[in-house]
Order: structure tokens, then C-alpha cells, then sequence
């Protein structure tokens, strides 16, 4: 009897920190005043995946012959483009941009940008750059997945997003076409330029959790102290998964 | 592009980059999952643990596991013979449905499907095997699979069906030019027979191959094939697989102008599958019979359809062949037979040992002897005491393919005549996803230990086979037809075209009598 007492006050205990963990994801944003930045490159760390070239099979008159792979784009000191960086346990900062508008173009059958970043209640806005038919088909679970046909007579269809989710983008008609959407309901989200670099600014100063993303690497997470008005450097290494 | 397919994605603890979920133990998620929901009642949650999920569960559990898992993660232990594959509950993903692009269906639309099944799939219909309630009974379990229904509050959007625009001449040209610019024949190919640049690579949301619908094949539509059906699927997209909705590029005049094109690719406006007959009847013709598989010959001659399936009795097995049907027409002369064969398979395969592709090839199947009894030949491929003949056609090296004929007594047992006995001659063509045939052979030859003799007025056993070499076909790998019947018709007696004019001449001859009589009287 006593054995089921316990039991049931630790799964009450289990229970409520569930709770509150899901309650501490709302974001609160705000002004911020004496925020600190984080910035950083990321970088691989021993030997490279390989990565297929696309095989550009089709409509070769608009898409061109051939095209990099943006699975894995490395510039010198293997520093990695399109790697997404986000502190995921931040519950009040700067404010969430929602007015803005993401944009996602297809353009001579390539995504661009390959990785891009849509705030939570923002506004994507998927273009066709192109003389044919392409369709957009997201693979969410957490937003309601998106499947449209985009020919010609349709250069722009809009889409939002309702929870923070690592969404994998994909044009079924060519098949080489793909991309990822990074939704995000905190503004503590950004994606490695061609060098490597990223930075995230005026956050709050306190301790964080970053988690570093990249399609074909390894995920890390790091702690970053962040102190008023002051940049905190990290270095990320990622790894062949 | 590595990109990783959704199953991976899904796989519990990864669902999500980034969310705190990641964190959780999986019994924490359950619970504080459940707690959540207790605080906010959703609309198209069912409430767990409540006595009617586990009347849904029991049911469940007793006709749906062994295709779509106990989890309802769609790999129960018949998952791997099935293609398409049963469907992943977990997702929320499901094919068809009355609602808009991206939401998740109703709940009648998960009834419909139960109730009719998917057409062309291994989902059966189960509208006599369980009684209504039972049926309505599994719908919210089904749901407690995916966290989706849970966590929507508002009901599902549906598609909104406009007035319907009558078939014709005008509507059909817009749609075949709709059909063009939406660049529908990308994956649907020219002539709607799945056979477009796009279809060899397409894969569903698990990353499985998946092949576009053959548009003139309407009775394996998943959905159905009412036009309201078409409209929907049009509108809303196949969730799940690459069928994008095409709500924001057609309203709704094109989208009922491209119904009616589609619908008039069918071989019949009900899109109804086609009635099978089982005597597959020659027609006698005095004239030669054209080599050609195009030749307007062909179109005068009836034709008869045959179903196939995989060959799943013996060693290697084919669960999931690409021909499901072949249509025949045959014609006979004094001289030769001729059959006429089409098919549909979606590429013209070469033998291509580095990509694991094999030739294409059809075959009709005849016993050596005529049955004089009801015993015949085991159909497949023939059996150690009674032997079958193959007239086999394969893509081959030249442009015309390639035609051998065998003897077979049994499926292992399978040996081409020698050169000296090869009479059977044919002419192949690859065209938009269809390919045609003409065999023609002496109805008598002199090999009469292995070539069948024919005889007009004789029901003999047929049966066909086909192979599909870029879909791992060759050998016992297959689709095959069970025996049907083939009869030469006999030509007419010429007594049977006298009788009647004697018949004629007699009656008018009696009647002219008997008037002649009656006027003499008077």
C-alpha cells in the first residue's frame, strides 16, 4: 500500500515537471537592456561525409546540368555553411519579429536560401522563380504539413507556422530539390554564413542551452554564459554523424 | 541531397530539432501529455482510456494489427508484402480526405475509407465484414495514434465543392491544356499512364517508393472515382505521398475542366473495372492479320481483359508486380492465330545487370495437347505429366523484341524449343506507358511433340504472364493470370445462311397461294 503511495506521488512529481517544462516553452518577448551577443563559428571536425552531386535529370533547359549539393557546404578551415544555431531554453527576450516576412525562392530548381528561418506566427513567403511547375512538400508533424502544386501562374503562395519544428522541404518533381524551414517561436535562432560564422544578439545575460543542427552532421548542444554587454565566443565542432 | 526520410525523423525523441521534448523521458511526455489535455479538452481529441477508445482498441486489435502494427505505426508482420504499404498512423498523414491541403480528416472521411477501402491497395472493404458501429467504433482509436488530433482544437476545413461543370468537347480541351500547364504529365505521363520523367524516382513521406495513379486505370483510384472524389483529391492533395493539392492554381471551372479530361482518358465513362469474361474469343478473318500492334486492324477486334497477380505460390515470390491487367484480342485465318496484347508498365525496361533491371516480357501460356477431359496442365507453368507451351515476348535487342517459344512442365522446368522450331513471330511497341504486342503462329506445325495444334470450335486453355524488369521481374518473379478459355470460333456452315432464304421463299410462296385461292373464291 505504502509502495503504491509512492508510486503515485512520483509520477505526480514526473507528471508536474512535465507540466511545467511545456509551460516554460512559451517565449515572452520584450525589451532588452544591457543584452550580451553570442558569436561563434562552426566547424567540422575530422573526415567530411560524402555527399552526392544532385543528378540534374530533368528539364536541364531551366535548371541547368548540373548544381553543388547543399547537403554539406564547407568553406576554408572546414568551417560548415547552412549549420542552424538556437538556444532552446530561453523564456523571455528579445521580441519575436512576426511582422517581417521569410522568403524561400525557387530559382532555376534550387531552393534559396537552403536553410531558411520563419518565426511562429511569421510569414514564409515560397516563391517561383521559374518557368515550370515545381511543388512545395513539407514533412512537419509539429505544423501542418504543406504539399502544393506551384506551376508558372502561381509565383507566390504564403504559409505560417504554429510550433517550433526542424521541417525537411522538399519539390517532388526534382527530386535534388530540397531545403529546410526553421520554425521558431524565440528570436535566438540563426544559420552559418559561407565562413562558418553566426552570431545571436541582445540576449538577456544568464546561462543557456545551444543547440547546434546541420542536416548531415552530428547534433551538439552547448552551455553559453552570456554577461551584460559583453560577447561570449564559442567554437562549435561538429562531427560525420 | 541526403535528406532524411520522415520515418527517421519521426523516430520517438527526434521528432523535432530544437524542442524540449527532447529532454523528456517518454512516460514524462505521455503524462504531462495527457495532463495538458485534460486542461484543455481539444475537439478532435479522443478522450484517452475511455470506454469507447477501448471498444475501438479491442476491434482493432483484432482486424487491423497484422497490416498496420499494434503501435498503428503501419509495420505489422504483412507490411513488408504490401505496396503500397499499410499507412503509418503516428503521422496524422492520411490520404483521403474531404478537407483542405495540410489539415487532417474528418472523421467520416476515416470511416469512408474503412468502409470502401482503398481500391488498387491491400485496405479491404470492410462495409460486410463489420457491422457499422463497429466500423465508427475504430475511428477514435485510430486517432489516439497521432499526437496531431490531440493537440487540434478546431475541426477540419473542408473542401468546398462548386457546381459542376457538364463533360464535352470544350470543357475536355481546357482540361487536357490544364493537364498540360499544371504539368500534371510530369508524373501522370502524356497519355495519364504513369509513366511521366518524374514518376521512376517518387517516394511517400516514409521514403518508400511510390508510383503516380495510371489515370485510365480509374477502378484502382484509392479514393474512388466519382468526379466529387476527383475534385477533392485535386483540391486537397494525397497526404503523404507527392500529389500536391492544386487549390491555390485551380478554381473551380478548371478544376471540373480537368475532371472531365481525366475522365475521358478512361476506357469507360462509369471507370468501373472492366467486366470479366473467361472464353477469350478468335474471330475468323479471311484476310492476312497485321503484324503491327498499330495497325487500325486492331481497333474492329473485341477485347477481353484479364487480371493479373504477383506469383506468390512458388520460389522466388512477387508480391507486388506492376501489371494488374492485359488486355487481349485475337483473330484467326486459315493459316495462323494472332494474338494482340496490351499492357501497361510505366518504363521500357533493358536488361541492366549494374541497376538491377531486367527485360520486359509478356507470355502467352497453351497446353501442349488439347484437354479431352477436365484435367489440364497446373497453370503455372505446367506440371511434370502434362506440359505447356509459352509463345514469349521480350523487349529483347531489336526493335521488334524478341520471340521465343518453351515448353514448360513446371515453373523450374522451363526449356526454349531449338532454333528449327521457332515459329511463332512478333512485333513490340513501347509508347507512353503501354506496350503492344502481336504474336502470330501456324495453327498447325510439325513439331506436334511441342507445339500445340489448334483447332477451331475447341475451348483451350490460356493463360498470360508478364514481366516488369525495372520492378525486379524476371523468372518466377511475375504476374500471372489464372487458366481462362480460348476458342477459335468456327466459321458458319454456308447451310446456315440457305436455310433461312428457303425459309422465306416457302412462307411467301404459301402466301401468295392462299391470297391467290381466296380472290379466285370471291
Amino acid at each position: 500500500m505504502k509502495m503504491t503511495v509512492c508510486v503515485k506521488t512520483a509520477l505526480i512529481l514526473v507528471a508536474l515537471s512535465g507540466t511545467s517544462a511545456r509551460l516554460s516553452w512559451a517565449y515572452e518577448g520584450g525589451a532588452v537592456t544591457d543584452g550580451g551577443s553570442i558569436s561563434g563559428t562552426v566547424k567540422l571536425n575530422g573526415a567530411a561525409p560524402e555527399v552526392k552531386a544532385p543528378d540534374i535529370n530533368k528539364d536541364q533547359e531551366v535548371c541547368g546540368k548540373t548544381k553543388p549539393s547543399d547537403a554539406l557546404v564547407m568553406g576554408a578551415d572546414k568551417s560548415i555553411k547552412f549549420a542552424v544555431v538556437r538556444l532552446t531554453n530561453i523564456a523571455k527576450g528579445k521580441k519575436l519579429e512576426t511582422a517581417a516576412k521569410s522568403v524561400l525562392d525557387q530559382n532555376k530548381c534550387h531552393f534559396d536560401p537552403h536553410v531558411v528561418v520563419v518565426t511562429v506566427g511569421g510569414t514564409l513567403q515560397i516563391k517561383n522563380s521559374d518557368p515550370i511547375t515545381h511543388n512545395v512538400h513539407t514533412f512537419s508533424i509539429e505544423n501542418d504539413p504543406v504539399n502544393k502544386a506551384q506551376p508558372k501562374s502561381l509565383p507566390l503562395i504564403e504559409a505560417k507556422f504554429t510550433a517550433n519544428e526542424t521541417i525537411k522541404t522538399q519539390c517532388d518533381i526534382h527530386k535534388w530539390m530540397g531545403a529546410w524551414i526553421m520554425a521558431t517561436d524565440n528570436p535566438y535562432v540563426a544559420v552559418t554564413d559561407e565562413h562558418g560564422k553566426f552570431s545571436l544578439t541582445d540576449v538577456p545575460p544568464g546561462t543557456y542551452k545551444m543547440e547546434i543542427w546541420h542536416e548531415t552532421l552530428s547534433r551538439e548542444t552547448k552551455e553559453v554564459v552570456v554577461k551584460a554587454r559583453a560577447d561570449t565566443a564559442v567554437a562549435v565542432e561538429l562531427k560525420k554523424k | 541531397m541526403a535528406i532524411n526520410p520522415l520515418k527517421i525523423e519521426m523516430a520517438p525523441g527526434r521528432i523535432s530539432a530544437g524542442l524540449p521534448i527532447l529532454v523528456l523521458s517518454g512516460t514524462v511526455l505521455a503524462l504531462s501529455f495527457s495532463i495538458t489535455m485534460a486542461e484543455e479538452p481539444a475537439a478532435q481529441a479522443p478522450a484517452a482510456g475511455s470506454p469507447e477508445i477501448e471498444a475501438g482498441k479491442k476491434i482493432y486489435q483484432k482486424w487491423c494489427i497484422n497490416c498496420h502494427g499494434e503501435e498503428g505505426d503501419g509495420a505489422g508482420p504483412a507490411a513488408d508484402f504490401l505496396r503500397p504499404r499499410p499507412r503509418d498512423f503516428r503521422t496524422g498523414l492520411f490520404k483521403i480526405r474531404s478537407t483542405v491541403n495540410g489539415q487532417l480528416p474528418s472523421d467520416q472521411d476515416l470511416f469512408n475509407v474503412i468502409t470502401k477501402g482503398m481500391p488498387g491497395t491491400g485496405m479491404p472493404r470492410w462495409e460486410h465484414a463489420l457491422k457499422e458501429p463497429d466500423r465508427r467504433q475504430l475511428v477514435p482509436y485510430i486517432k489516439t495514434f497521432s499526437r496531431r488530433f490531440a493537440r487540434t482544437k478546431d475541426a477540419p476545413k473542408p473542401v468546398v465543392i462548386g457546381k459542376q461543370i457538364a463533360s464535352g468537347a470544350d470543357s475536355i480541351a481546357k482540361g487536357k491544356q490544364l493537364f498540360h500547364d499544371m504539368e500534371c504529365f510530369k508524373c501522370h505521363g502524356d497519355e495519364g499512364r504513369a509513366d511521366g520523367p518524374s514518376a521512376p524516382e517518387l517516394t511517400d513521406d516514409w521514403n518508400y517508393p511510390i508510383r503516380p495513379a495510371n489515370l485510365t486505370k480509374p477502378w484502382n483510384f484509392r479514393g474512388g472515382h466519382a468526379p466529387n472524389d476527383l475534385y477533392l483529391r485535386l483540391q486537397s492533395g494525397i497526404s503523404g505521398t507527392p500529389m500536391p493539392s492544386f487549390a491555390d492554381s485551380l478554381d473551380n471551372d478548371k478544376t471540373w475542366h480537368l475532371i472531365n479530361y481525366i475522365m475521358s482518358l478512361w476506357p469507360d465513362p462509369s471507370g468501373d473495372v472492366p467486366s470479366l469474361k473467361v472464353v477469350l474469343r478468335a474471330r475468323r478473318v479471311e484476310s492476312e492479320i497485321p503484324a503491327k500492334p498499330g495497325d487500325p486492324f486492331w481497333l474492329a477486334q473485341e477485347a477481353f481483359d484479364f487480371p493479373l497477380v504477383g506469383q506468390v505460390i512458388k520460389e522466388p515470390r512477387m508480391f507486388t508486380p506492376t501489371g494488374n491487367q492485359i488486355e487481349v484480342k485475337a483473330v484467326y485465318n486459315d493459316r495462323e492465330v494472332a494474338f494482340h496484347l496490351t499492357w501497361d508498365d510505366p518504363t521500357n525496361s533493358r536488361p541492366d545487370s549494374s541497376k538491377g533491371i531486367f527485360e520486359d516480357a509478356v507470355a502467352v501460356q497453351l497446353p501442349v495437347q488439347i484437354p479431352t477431359g477436365t484435367k489440364r496442365p497446373f497453370f503455372l507453368m505446367g506440371d511434370p505429366e502434362l506440359a505447356v507451351q509459352l509463345l514469349r515476348w521480350s523487349v529483347g535487342e531489336s526493335a521488334d523484341g524478341t520471340v521465343t517459344e518453351m515448353n514448360g512442365n513446371g515453373i523450374a522446368r522451363l526449356v526454349a524449343q531449338p532454333s528449327t522450331s521457332q515459329e511463332t513471330r512478333g512485333v513490340g511497341e513501347f509508347k507512353n506507358g503501354r506496350y503492344r504486342v502481336v504474336l502470330k503462329r501456324p495453327l498447325r506445325t510439325g513439331n506436334t511433340a511441342q507445339d500445340i495444334q489448334l483447332e477451331p470450335g475447341k475451348f483451350i486453355p490460356i493463360a498470360f504472364f508478364a514481366w516488369d524488369g525495372s520492378n525486379g521481374e524476371t523468372g518466377a518473379k511475375m504476374a500471372i493470370s489464372h487458366w481462362y478459355y480460348f476458342l477459335m470460333e468456327p466459321p458458319l456452315a454456308k447451310t446456315v445462311f440457305i436455310y433461312p432464304v428457303i425459309g422465306v421463299a416457302v412462307a411467301a410462296g404459301l402466301q401468295w397461294w392462299m391470297i391467290r385461292r381466296l380472290r379466285q373464291r370471291s
